[in-house]
């Protein structure tokens, strides 16, 4: 939960004035735009896919409370148990009640962003149940008591170098500095912590109302460990993740790899109906799927920002966002970073504490065009920016009201030949006291807000009315 | 904390029904390029082979099935295998190993598969009481045996086909795992690296 204001601003400075991460963040979101670019255009039928996906999701949260009742009937007749969580909290609570019915002191988990909203870490911990991270990029995070910076590259914002240094204080090995001797390091910490677990939980892309099958796409293995070895499996889902039919996978796991990482199929996926059957020597004894709501029941109801419950969390909007490349991830805030994040962390969270985050964006629409299931960020984040205004309408408001008597007075005088040609010549007057180059340089507040940042273009001396005078009077058939 | 009351309340939320739609459940017939006649069934091998390479696995291509246990022994020598893991195969009924059960502490795991999807380079292993699901994944090298007559094109024509395997899938297996290629991760600096918790190998024996 949020209990500060988010200030995007500020954040965002801070990102800004780090050489390092600014050098990580154009190299990450080069290759993955790339990548995901190439992975895309071998699928000649993307934009049908896309469609396709789209439709399923409109009518998947239209139809959302018949399709939970089908899914927790289907997850019932396997074997599997349902829980509702209303809220945060509740869902925290539900599985830490799981952990102490069966006596469970250690937990493993793959990686789920639903869990990081809740902060179920913290609660199973303060609990006294070892809780470990194993997805790399997470337990990185994990390690250096962190938040994650990407919704698939969790520890993109550490460079090798900080990374062996974190292994060699945590683990009293060399410092090794080639990432496949790191990766064999974790792999052997991790592997005993897989070996005495009593419980895993992950969480799900997409779950079959139909079959109450949960698939998870993965591609370290991770996932299928925590799923597979502990004998007791809690999955966490965000109830807007619903596909209708079995069938239907196909086509949301093709828009997924490719959107996400750029591979035509991630390295695993795990298609898990229910607990483990009769006969079968390994997966779990138990399965338990937390419904999560925590906001999105509300969301689900907004006409206006509906869509932003379709999203698939597979990030290409984040790789392409010309603001989260220069930003970065932690400017936003909370879990959701990118043009997801601006859409969905205000919905999710007090509206008065995330009310930056509508406007951090250019509206461009990149984020748009790239969405595998062809979320309209602009138009939601428009709608929300809207939110946020009449929200202060009442108050009093002081940017807003110079914003709003500085377009009286532009319409005014934009409208009044006399006054135009007054105030062009007036700035073309006043400007020589910053005027270098053509340029305008250090102006007074409040546009000083703006040359901070940039120089502004000069007005030129003779204004275009006059030029055109001066040339075409009389000719041409130009009339007086 | 836990109340019994959040069901109710979540469906409440939703239930707006001015917007309720007739459900179409029946209305998404439309189907991707699952067309399954006229496949060239040695193309959609070649696709197989080449897309698994692409994602670092590595293939043994068997004219003869009776070649199966020569390659199979021949593997684990070139590996140096202590000991393996093995799924309780016919084909593998004349193996000289007996299948270790430890499988945390075993050298190699081999499997069948029981598809493969051409076009993304992807095994598929259901789940049973003879095919555990640990046996692709605790030890370090990953070895399928493909049957070419398995692989789909793609994953729509997987989906169709295992909806054709199961009438209403009552009887859907507790997993089915897709593996393409070896564990990896990109987590440092975006460097490629394998075998990070699954296999680092992923072989496959196609006969």
């Amino acid at each position: 939960m949020i209990t500060e204001r988010i200030d995007f601003k500020k954040n965002s400075a801070e990102a800004l004035g780090n050489p390092k991460l600014k050098k990580a963040l154009v190299n990450f979101t080069d290759r993955s735009r790339a990548s995901r670019q190439k992975a895309v255009s071998g699928v000649f039928e993307w934009e049908e896919l896309r469609s396709e996906a789209r439709g399923i999701k409109e009518e998947v949260i239209k139809n959302l409370d018949s399709y939970l009742l089908e899914l927790e009937k289907s997850v019932t007749r396997v074997g599997g148990r349902v829980h509702w969580a209303k809220d945060a909290e509740e869902a925290s609570a539900i599985v830490v009640n799981i952990a102490r019915e069966n006596n469970v002191r250690n937990v493993v988990k793959s990686k789920s962003m639903a869990t990081e909203e809740i902060e179920l870490n913290k609660h199973l911990i303060s609990n006294g149940i070892n809780t470990v991270e194993t997805d790399l990029g997470e337990y990185i995070v994990q390690l250096c008591d962190d938040h994650p910076f990407h919704i698939i590259t969790p520890a993109i914002h550490k460079t090798k170098e900080d990374i062996s240094k974190l292994f060699s204080e945590k683990f009293g090995v060399p410092e090794y500095e080639e990432p496949q001797e790191l990766t064999n390091i974790a792999r052997k910490e991790l592997r005993e912590k897989f070996l005495s677990a009593d419980m895993g939980i992950s969480g799900v892309n997409f779950a079959v109302a139909e079959t109450g099958t949960i698939a998870i796409v993965e591609n370290e293995g991770n996932a299928r460990l925590a799923t597979t070895f502990p004998d007791i499996h809690v999955a966490i889902m965000g109830i807007e993740k619903i596909v209708p039919r079995f069938e239907q996978l196909s086509i949301f796991l093709s828009l997924l790899a490719r959107s996400a990482t750029g591979q035509k199929s991630s390295t695993y996926v795990s298609l898990i109906t229910g607990p483990k059957r009769e006969g079968e020597s390994d997966g779990p004894r138990q399965f338990h799927l937390v419904f999560l709501d925590n906001g999105r029941s509300e969301i689900a109801k907004s006409e206006e920002t509906r869509e932003s419950l379709y999203c698939i969390r597979c990030g290409a909007c984040i790789n392409v966002c010309p603001v989260y490349r220069q930003v970065g991830g932690h400017s936003y805030g909370w879990v959701y970073s990118g043009p997801i994040g601006a859409i969905i962390t205000p919905q999710l969270n007090d509206p008065q504490k995330t009310a930056d985050l509508p406007f951090a964006s250019s509206l461009c629409g990149a984020c748009r065009d790239v969405c595998p299931v062809k979320i309209d960020f602009p138009h939601v984040l428009l709608s929300l920016r809207q939110k946020v205004v009449e929200e202060t309408k009442g108050r009093a408001n002081l940017p807003g009201f110079i914003e709003k008597t500085a377009f009286r007075i532009w319409s005014f005088v934009f409208s009044k030949p006399f006054y135009y040609n007054l105030a062009g010549k007036t700035m073309a007057f006043l400007q020589c006291l910053y005027q270098k180059d053509n340029e305008l340089q250090g102006l007074p507040y409040p546009f000083s807000k703006w040359t901070r940042e940039k120089n502004f273009p000069a007005f030129s001396r003779k204004p275009f009315r006059e030029i055109w005078k001066e040339k075409y009077h009389g000719r041409n058939g130009v009339l007086r | 904390m836990i109340s019994k009351g959040s069901k109710a309340f979540i469906l409440q939320n939703l239930n707006f029904t001015s917007i309720k739609e007739e459900k179409s459940r029946k209305g998404r017939e439309k189907t991707f390029s699952n067309s399954e006649f006229s496949i060239d069934q040695s193309k959609l091998e070649d696709d197989f082979i080449e897309n698994f390479k692409m994602v670092s696995g590595e293939v043994h291509l068997l004219a003869e099935k009776e070649d199966l246990i020569e390659k199979i022994n021949e593997l684990i020598h070139e590996i140096g295998a202590q000991s393996v893991s093995f799924w309780n195969m016919e084909s593998l009924k004349s193996l000289e190993f007996t299948s270790e059960s430890d499988l945390a502490n075993t050298d190699i795991g081999i499997t069948g598969a029981d598809f493969a999807i051409a076009d993304t380079g992807t095994l598929v292993l259901l789940s049973g009481p003879k095919q555990p699901r640990l046996t692709s994944l605790l030890p370090p090298v990953h070895i399928a045996i493909l049957k070419k007559e398995t692989i789909v094109p793609n994953i729509h024509a997987l989906f169709a086909r295992l909806g054709k395997s199961y009438e209403n899938y009552d009887k859907l297996c507790s997993c089915i795992s897709f593996i393409t290629g070896p564990s990896r991760t990109a987590d440092i600096e975006l460097n490629l690296t394998l075998g990070v918790h699954g296999p680092g190998r992923a072989i496959v024996v196609i006969i």
